[in-house]
Parts: structure tokens; C-alpha cells; sequence
């Protein structure tokens, strides 16, 4: 039996059509749930709803979302760019490598969500100190990436390259950096959906100590502490969902797009 | 002799050399910044380590926090397994769960915080759960695809010299699958640690990540920083054990490609 079910698929099992199904099945299932049980309070399918359209309708939604995406594409963007160029110099130089490899393991294994508190001491509970830990919690994965695929360059293709008569900014630029660009690519993909959790880490700690208005993860704060009403706090992570998986697609498109080799 | 000692003690004082610039730094940017209360230096954070072992904080913080940890994973392991292994031999369970689990899994542990809080309140409940939420899907995804990308010809040709489905799920099957689900338990155990320290940051009157949040409350940012350092330590062993036990149990992995533990 399990010899069968291990055979190769013909066709793929997440197809538009099931996926819908199962979409179908959960929210009924979520809703039969809401209406058997006879707590008051719970979130139901037709609240959710109800709450987007009341979050759209009363200008909450959009300049919190605004907010939000400000700040995760500048700390992704802070470091991810810092992560490239480090990552770049420790794969190339192996002077740069024995000092800066233990720097990058020490600094790793401290949880990016650690820093917050410090983040909020040197920056006050506004956007830098989420943008300084989306841009730690970027930096990790896509330095690894980057550090993984430019060392992983085919040194039979850059002895070519060099016995053709190629320099070495010639060489990096043609040969290492696209052998090294697909790993970059899921890198930056990784690092995106650490950017994407650790912003809103950020949001949630610092409303709870302060409770500031302003992105997605501080209105899920304000919407428990003021009005606890679940529908809302529901409508809200699906929000957070819906744009994770956006930007994840995005990445992926991307990828599609620059990485036209096989 | 001294070749061999000098092989193996280089990176080690490469790493030493590292460090010690790394430290050497922090004091003087401490000094640069010259406010203890936003940048403590080294000589003030490094003994709040052993003030905070010394008064039984460190130990009963770590305990706590690792107990959950414990629990929440356990819970993962068995849960994620369960349900990746019944999706590889359940065509139904794999038709139903796979969509399902896409369209979870973009919703990270740490947004389920404010909902848990409400649901359950400050205490062991919350980090439990944001722990099984972030180590189930690592579980689940690395067991079922583990089990896809078993290479049908081993399995084809183990059943051409004969072996039955016990031989076949022990000498062909568990030994392919092993090394993806190892890797998938070592990525939940990045995902659980990270969580771990957000969940009780946020919504937890005990634990790692609330000595770290509280003492910035009374501001002590030197114990504060004591604290990251052991997050950092925790971190580190942990993922250190798990990357030994992997290596232990499937010698013949070859090493995966790029490493995918990170906070989540």
C-alpha cells in the first residue's frame, strides 16, 4: 500500500480547484464549531467578514497597513543589504572570513525578539526600534544564503573563465554571481518571512508596554485591551496571513523572473 | 604531533582573536556612548551574570522556559509526525490537509499572541501553544516531503530482490525519509526557540523572555543584556545538540544545502 501512495504524482494535489474545497470545508467547519458551542464571544466566519469591512470602513485598515509595510521593507531593505555586502566579503576573503564568522554565529543564535526590549531603549517605542529588528531578523538568513552560494561557485567554470582571459571583478560579476544569485533568492525569501514575524513581534511588544497606536501588530494590541472583541483580532491575522503570503508570492515571482537558467 | 595541533587549535584562536575584538568593541562603544542606561559595556553586563546564577534567577527562569519548550515541542513532534506520515498513506488526509496547511501556515505563531491572550491569559497555556504552532508546520512539511522525494527506483528495486513492506519500510523507506525529518525537527526547534522567547515577552509573567522585558521595566539594561547573552548560550547549545544528534543519527545525509533556522 504505502509502495503505491510513494509512486510518482501525475498531476500536482494543490490545485486551484481542491485548495478552494478545503478553503470551503474550513470556514464551515469554523462555523459549525461558532454555532454548536454555546460560549458567547467566539469569532465566527460572518463577524470576520463584518469586522474587514468595519476595519476598511472606519480608516483603520489601510494607514495601519501603510504603517506596517513601511517599516518591514526598510528594515528588510537595511538588512538585506548589509547582510549582501558582509556576506559577499566573508565568502570572498578569507581574512575578512576569520573575523567577522564568529561575529555572525555569536549574533545568530540570540532570538531577534530578544532585542526588543533594548530596541526600545535605544529607540524609543516608535517605528526605528521595529525597523532595527526586522532588519536583524533579515540580516541572519540571507547572510548564510549569500555566504552558502558564492562559496558554492563551480571552481571548474571560474578556471575557465580565467584561462579565457577573464579578470577577477569579471569573474565575479559573470560567473559567481549568477551560480550564486538562486541562493541569494531563497535567502531573501527566507529572510522576508523573518521580517514579516519579527515586525509584528515588534508592534505587539512595544504596544503592550506603551500602548502607541500605529501598524497592524499595535492595532491587535489596542483592539484586545479597548474593545475585546475576537471577530476583529480574527479579521486582523488574516490580514497578516493574506499579506505574507503576497509578499512570499512576490519573492517568488522574482525569482522566476531573474533566475531564467536552469 | 605539532602540525596536527596547530591545525586544530587555529580556528579556535581564530575564533578566540574574534571574540575578543568583538568585546573589546562593545567597551568601546560604551564608553563612546558614555550613558550606562542606554549602553551598559561589558564590565557592567558581564557579572550581572553571575549575580542573576547567584540569586537562583538564571536556574528558575531557564527551568520554566525550557519546560514549556519541552511540552510544546513534544506536542509538535508527535502531532506534525502524525499528520505527516497519514498524509503520505491517506490519499483523503492528504487532498484535505495540504491546502489547509498553506493557507495557516502564513499566519506565524507570534499573531496568534493577542488571541491567545484573550482565550487564555497570561501563563504556561500561551507560550505552549505559540511553541506547537511554530514547531508543527517545520514537522509536517519536512515529514511529508520527505516521504515524496524517495527516489522510486530504490523502491522498485527493493521490491525486484524481493523484500516485503517490513524489510522495505525499514532498510529503504525510514532511512531515505530520516535525514528530511531530522533537518524538519531541527528547523521547529529554531522556530520553538525563537517563539519562545516572543511569547513570553509579550504574554508571560515568567520565563526567559519576560526577565528580559522586566529588567528593562527596572531598568537594569546591564541585566538585560545578561539575559540576551543567554538567550544567546541557550540558542546555541540547542542548536549545536540538535545539528550533533542529526549528523549522529543519518551518517549517511549528505549535509543540506543552506540553513533554514531562523526566528519565527
Amino acid at each position: 500500500m504505502m509502495e503505491d501512495r510513494l509512486a510518482p504524482r501525475k498531476r500536482p494535489v494543490s490545485g486551484g480547484m481542491s485548495r478552494l474545497i478545503a478553503m470551503t470545508g474550513l470556514v464551515f467547519v469554523w462555523w459549525l464549531g461558532t454555532t454548536l458551542s454555546r460560549s458567547k464571544g467566539l469569532p465566527t466566519p460572518g463577524g470576520v467578514v463584518g469586522s474587514l469591512i468595519e476595519l476598511h470602513k472606519s480608516g483603520i485598515l489601510i494607514p495601519a497597513f501603510q504603517l506596517t509595510a513601511s517599516r518591514i521593507l526598510t528594515g528588510f531593505a537595511i538588512g538585506f543589504l548589509l547582510a549582501f555586502v558582509v556576506g559577499w566579503l566573508v565568502a570572498t576573503s578569507s581574512a575578512v572570513r576569520s573575523w567577522l564568522d564568529p561575529w555572525i554565529n555569536t549574533f545568530r543564535s540570540v532570538a531577534p525578539f530578544a532585542w526588543i526590549p533594548m530596541a526600545i531603549l535605544w529607540f524609543g517605542t516608535g517605528g526605528p526600534a521595529a525597523i532595527f529588528i526586522v532588519a536583524y531578523a533579515t540580516f541572519f538568513p540571507v547572510v548564510i544564503s549569500v555566504i552558502h552560494g558564492v562559496r558554492s561557485a563551480d571552481h571548474r567554470l571560474i578556471r575557465a573563465a580565467r584561462s579565457l582571459g577573464s579578470g577577477a571583478s569579471m569573474i565575479l560579476r559573470e560567473v559567481v554571481f549568477p551560480s550564486a544569485l538562486p541562493n541569494i533568492l531563497v535567502g531573501a525569501r527566507l529572510g522576508m518571512g523573518a521580517a514579516w514575524t519579527s515586525v509584528i513581534a515588534a508592534e505587539l511588544a512595544v504596544a503592550t508596554r506603551s500602548g502607541t497606536q500605529g501598524g497592524l501588530g499595535e492595532q491587535m494590541v489596542i483592539t484586545i485591551t479597548f474593545r475585546p472583541d475576537l471577530n476583529f483580532l480574527v479579521a486582523l491575522m488574516l490580514v497578516v496571513g493574506v499579506i505574507a503570503l503576497c509578499l512570499d508570492a512576490m519573492l517568488r515571482w522574482l525569482f522566476r523572473r531573474l533566475v531564467v537558467w536552469p | 604531533l605539532a602540525a596536527l595541533v596547530i591545525a586544530s587549535g587555529r580556528p579556535f584562536w581564530n575564533y578566540l582573536r574574534s571574540i575578543a575584538a568583538l568585546v573589546l568593541l562593545w567597551y568601546l562603544v560604551s564608553r563612546w556612548i558614555a550613558n550606562p542606561n542606554l549602553m551598559p559595556g561589558p564590565e557592567a553586563a558581564l557579572p550581572q551574570l553571575r549575580v542573576i546564577a547567584e540569586t537562583g534567577e538564571l536556574w528558575k527562569q531557564v527551568t520554566i522556559s525550557m519546560r514549556r519548550l519541552v511540552i510544546g515541542y513534544s506536542l509538535a513532534a508527535v502531532a506534525g509526525l502524525t499528520l505527516g506520515v497519514l498524509m503520505t498513506l491517506v490519499r483523503p488526509v492528504e487532498m484535505l490537509a495540504d491546502p489547509v496547511i498553506e493557507l495557516v501556515r502564513p499566519v506565524s505563531g507570534i499573531a496568534w499572541i493577542p488571541l491567545f491572550l484573550v482565550l487564555f491569559g497570561v501563563g504556561d497555556v500561551l507560550p505552549i501553544l505559540v511553541i506547537f504552532y511554530a514547531a508543527f508546520f517545520p514537522f509536517v512539511v519536512n515529514t511529508y516531503a520527505a516521504f515524496r522525494r524517495i527516489p522510486p527506483n530504490l523502491i522498485g528495486a527493493a521490491q525486484t530482490l524481493g523484500a516485503g513492506s517490513l524489510t522495505l519500510a525499514r532498510e529503504v523507506i525510514i532511512p531515505a525519509a530520516l535525514p528530511s525529518v531530522l533537518t524538519g525537527a531541527r528547523i521547529a526547534l529554531g522556530f520553538a526557540w525563537a517563539s519562545i522567547v516572543a511569547a513570553e515577552l509579550i504574554g508571560s509573567a515568567s520565563g526567559i523572555g519576560f526577565s528580559i522585558e522586566w529588567n528593562r521595566q527596572l531598568l537594569h539594561p546591564d541585566r538585560v543584556l545578561a539575559w540576551i547573552a543567554v538567550v544567546g548560550m541557550l540558542g546555541f547549545l540547542t542548536d549545536r545538540a540538535a545539528l550533533w544528534l542529526e549528523r549522529r543519527l543519518t551518517p549517511w545525509a549528505r549535509p543540506s544545502g543552506v540553513e533554514m533556522d531562523d526566528g519565527r
